[in-house]
């Protein structure tokens, strides 16, 4: 394959998973746990986009809010209804990450239900995507709009909103330690609730565009919630870049996966790196 | 009465993979998610031993249970070093890349095709092809795990394993070699699921890499955490409660695939329910 296809395809590829990160690496830094259900978020923003953009035929940017709005409140809802009692019991990580298991493995279960296992499409026609030729390689246009420029946008508007807004000092402040950050007066569980919906809203994001450039399967939930997961730890989970950082490597990594060895080993490759990364630097590339 | 026997059978192969799962998850409050690596690797290595090098399924109980526990020792001592959250991250990284090399290593595992053709056990003259005689050598090797894990829980060993899930840095002051510990006791858990693999693996007389996914660990995590953490009855009475609770959907007439997933679902919800509720499981006396 050519080189330049390469490349772009790579780009495409660290963008979704950086999108991806930088919503886990959120809740992960506030709430100090491995929130699995995030996968959860991801299938419902599919899903949802699936019901009213194609069954429903409701026009696009009305679909796409109410989705995100759907996997935001999912993630919401979780934090209120199950996180939240956890953490004010003092449960330990294992707990928490148990339980997060457990309710992604019932979502994917009841969507599959519903759904069926097999890809669902969210795209109405295949026409819908034009290919379009960038200097000889080729990408469709749900990966040029929704990954190449919407993500760097939302990436962007997420970092002023962390570092130039009251909302982002208050959720650096809980990141900090978020019994000093209570004490002072921040509404903590305000905060978090938002901060669960917003990390919600990227994953839904993410499981829209996979859902409109290849279609999604229940399984997607937990198979992109690896390469997330990895990126956050191998960029440093606690600096807002280092997932980014950590997407970029991982799609580089697979990419040259795929050309050494062939497609198929490319699920290794994430945990390869991450278990390299536990032993030589288990904080991270990046640090705050 | 076929279909009791068979109903036994999985009973005897999913107790035996449960036993194994609270000794080390329940007994030593070591998260792990390999289960169903260690229980696959036994399985693979019945259909690759019988079905290429001609081996009868009898040897082969016992050298898998050798070969797990190899793999296990040398997989558990690199990965001494990784706590709680980071053990279970490096433990899910092994199963992905046991799925990998399942799905790929096309010489010896038949890719995603898996391996068909795998003998039945072949003792004294007799061929134990019948439900109604093979249940006998499951709960006979069920007999012998329950057993060992009696023994264990009931030694200085089985304690000492009790005090590093309750403060394992604690018992490191009083000049215990924790990591010791924990290796022994994450290699006897993989014999004895490989033991469970080989039976599953000559009763179906299939396997794929498919059996063994993520969701399978996550199961046995719902039937010890069911029963109550770190009590070897519980883990027998969880896998009974997980055994049953499909067939009678199926009883019921949901199809076979739907039925899987209501599983998937009642278990998914059974962890964040019980984690919430009733962390202590049906007989537990720990919670984690």
């Amino acid at each position: 394959m050519e080189f330049f296809q390469l490349i772009l395809y790579t780009i495409s590829t660290g963008m979704l998973y950086s999108l991806l990160a930088t919503g886990f690496g959120f809740t992960l830094r506030s709430v100090k746990f491995f929130n699995i259900s995030y996968g959860g978020a991801f299938l419902v923003g599919g899903y949802v986009m699936f019901l009213f953009y194609r069954m429903q035929n409701i026009a696009f940017l009305p679909s796409l809010l109410l989705s995100l709005t759907a996997s935001g409140l999912y993630l919401l809802l979780a934090y209120k209804f199950i996180f939240k009692i956890l953490i004010e019991r003092k449960a330990k990580n294992l707990v928490l990450l148990i339980v997060s298991f457990g309710l992604l493995t019932a979502t994917s279960a009841i969507l599959g239900m519903i759904f069926g296992s097999q890809a669902t499409i969210v795209t109405r026609h295949l026409s819908d995507i034009d290919v379009v030729n960038i200097f000889g390689a080729t990408l469709n246009t749900v990966q040029i709009v929704g990954g190449l420029i919407s993500i760097p946008i939302i990436i962007l508007s997420l970092a002023y909103v962390r570092y130039k807004t009251r909302f982002g000092r208050a959720v650096r402040a809980i990141e900090d330690d978020s019994e000093v950050a209570e004490l002072v007066g921040i509404p903590k569980n305000k905060i978090l609730l938002k901060t669960f919906f917003l990390s919600g809203m990227l994953a839904g994001m993410g499981g829209i565009l996979e859902g409109l450039d290849v279609g999604i399967i229940p399984a997607s939930g937990f198979l992109y919630m690896l390469p997330t997961i990895v990126a956050v730890v191998i960029g440093g989970m606690q600096s807002f870049w280092g997932g980014i950082l950590g997407a970029f490597i991982l799609a580089i990594a697979q990419q040259l996966t795929i050309v050494v060895f062939g497609g198929s080993w490319v699920q290794a490759v994430p945990f390869v790196i991450l278990i390299i990364m536990l032993w030589i630097r288990p904080e991270g590339i990046l640090k705050r | 009465m076929e279909y009791i026997f068979h109903i036994l059978i999985l009973l005897s192969i999913y107790g035996i993979l449960a036993l194994a799962q609270n000794l080390v998850m329940g007994g030593t409050g070591l998260l792990t998610i390999a289960g169903a690596a260690f229980y696959g690797i036994g399985a693979y290595v019945a259909a690759i031993l019988a079905t290429k090098f001609g081996w009868s399924i009898m040897a082969i109980l016992l050298i898998a249970p050798i070969i797990a526990g190899l793999i296990a020792f040398l997989v558990g001592a690199s990965f001494a070093r990784f706590r709680d959250d980071y053990f279970m991250l490096a433990t899910l990284g092994f199963l992905m890349i046991f799925n990998t090399v399942a799905k790929n290593w096309e010489t010896f595992t038949n890719g995603s095709f898996g391996i068909a053709g795998i003998p039945k056990p072949y003792i004294l003259g007799f061929t134990l092809d019948m439900p109604m005689t093979f249940v006998v050598l499951a709960i006979f090797i069920l007999i012998i795990v329950v057993t060992v894990s009696y023994l264990i829980s009931r030694s200085s060993f089985g304690r000492a394993l009790n005090a590093i899930r309750e403060d394992e840095d604690a018992l490191q002051i009083f000049g215990y070699q924790t990591s010791r510990y924990k290796l022994m006791i994450f290699t006897i858990g993989a014999a004895f699921s490989a033991l469970g693999g080989v039976l599953f693996a000559s009763y179906i007389t299939f396997v794929d890499p498919n059996l063994f996914t993520v969701n399978e660990s996550i199961l046995l995590w719902a039937m010890v955490i069911l029963g109550g953490i770190g009590r070897n009855r519980g883990a027998l009475i969880g896998a009974l409660f997980l055994v049953i609770i499909p067939e009678i959907l199926r009883f019921i007439g949901f199809p076979t695939e739907f039925a899987g997933l209501m599983r998937q679902c009642i278990y998914g919800l059974l962890l964040v329910l019980l984690m919430l509720y009733q962390p202590r499981g049906i007989l537990g006396t720990y919670k984690l």
